[in-house]
């Protein structure tokens, strides 16, 4: 599948950080279907159809936030990677935290990247730049 | 009723917990704002386009670089409380060699001569006193406004400790402001000329106190700077 076509997933609690995300994108030209989810317990609904029809296509890019209410990203990826139909998903980590137990789960749960807020908005745009000349990189599967 | 006695290990663990959550809010919770303050000035910027007054343009500017300024004081921060858990790794140093070394990883405008003097090889949390020499030799060569500036290291031997003493040819340090140097935050020139924070020495203090030493300075503005400080031989 062509990445430029990929839905995307967003899961970040706070809304000035999905704001950024989507400004970072609208600036790059990055036109990708983008959804967005307030905690790991809401991406999962959105992803398994709980409560509401599952997101269709499957998002094949999720970025994910670690510090979520209710589920937190670790606990939202363990439950991805025990879904056959999800755990092909590619997951980047966009957190403000860096422990390194973090840093390790992540990594033992086969993310894709782990990327540390930066404080600039600048560097944050250098970063979605970096991501997109990535995605149109790779392959994803369907 | 007297509370229940904690074991070492408990209190250990109780400090450990701590400092763990007080490292999170620092790296978390309080740059987060901080970031949201810095994208929305970026974006006012954006949003006002190439047409902007001077002034606006340059307090957007100003605003950016206060906030990337207290991003770094809170780097500053963190790595201060991590003095007494990281780097514990004992092992044996040349001293002598590790200031050369140090000396050389400086950028070509930064040069830095040293000239090291009996100076001792032993076992020791290398990587902390380490860090103690980087900040001395680094406010060597900051604060210096000589052609060649250089720094003299010697160390005597004493029965339980080595008293290690760095001198440089810089500008010096006001005698009001000596007894402040160690504290964190303090910076001697106005923030405007040195990009400096003022954590180098408040850090450097923190581990010689952390290994059981002390540290002490001795300075005549215009003839430059000594530091002296105790360090155990045996950790």
């Amino acid at each position: 599948m062509k990445t430029k076509q990929a839905h995307i997933l967003l899961v970040e609690d706070d809304p000035q950080d999905v704001a950024s995300t989507k400004r970072a994108f609208l600036s790059q030209g990055i036109d990708n279907p983008v959804h967005v989810a307030p905690s790991g317990k809401v991406a999962l609904d959105m992803l398994q159809g709980r409560g509401r029809p599952a997101l269709d296509p499957i998002p094949r890019i999720i970025l994910l936030d670690l510090d979520l209410p209710e589920m937190s990203g670790l606990d939202f990826l363990t439950a991805l990677r025990k879904d056959p139909l999800l755990k092909a998903c590619s997951v980047f980590v966009i957190t403000g935290q860096s422990t390194p137990k973090d840093l390790l789960q992540a990594y033992d749960l086969n993310v894709a990247g782990y990327i540390v807020k930066p404080i600039q908005y600048t560097s944050f745009v250098d970063i979605i730049a970096t991501l997109n000349s990535f995605w149109n990189l790779i392959e994803l599967p369907n | 009723m007297m509370p229940p006695e904690q074991t070492c290990e408990q209190q250990l663990e109780a400090l450990r917990k701590e400092f763990e959550e007080f490292a999170y809010i620092v790296s978390h919770d309080l740059k987060a704002p901080l970031r949201a303050i810095n994208n929305l000035s970026a974006w006012i910027g954006e949003d006002l386009g190439e047409n902007q007054e001077p002034e606006v343009q340059n307090n957007l500017q100003l605003l950016q670089n206060r906030t990337q300024r207290m991003e770094r004081m809170i780097n500053g921060l963190l790595e201060y409380s991590r003095v007494s858990r990281q780097d514990l790794e004992v092992q044996e140093v040349s001293v002598e060699a590790m200031v050369q070394r140090l000396a050389g990883a400086f950028p070509q405008s930064q040069t830095l001569e040293v000239h090291p003097s009996h100076l001792p090889t032993f076992k020791t949390y290398a990587k902390k006193l380490e860090t103690v020499f980087q900040q001395l030799l680094q406010n060597a060569v900051t604060f210096n406004e000589q052609e060649t500036p250089e720094a003299w290291i010697e160390a005597q031997e004493q029965a339980d400790a080595f008293v290690f003493k760095v001198r440089d040819n810089g500008i010096g340090i006001p005698a009001e402001a000596q007894p402040k140097v160690f504290n964190i935050f303090f910076t001697v020139q106005p923030k405007d000329r040195h990009e400096t924070l003022g954590v180098g020495l408040a850090i450097t203090r923190k581990i010689i106190q952390f290994v059981g030493g002390s540290i002490s300075v001795q300075s005549t503005p215009g003839h430059g700077t000594d530091f002296m400080f105790t360090w155990p031989k045996t950790i």
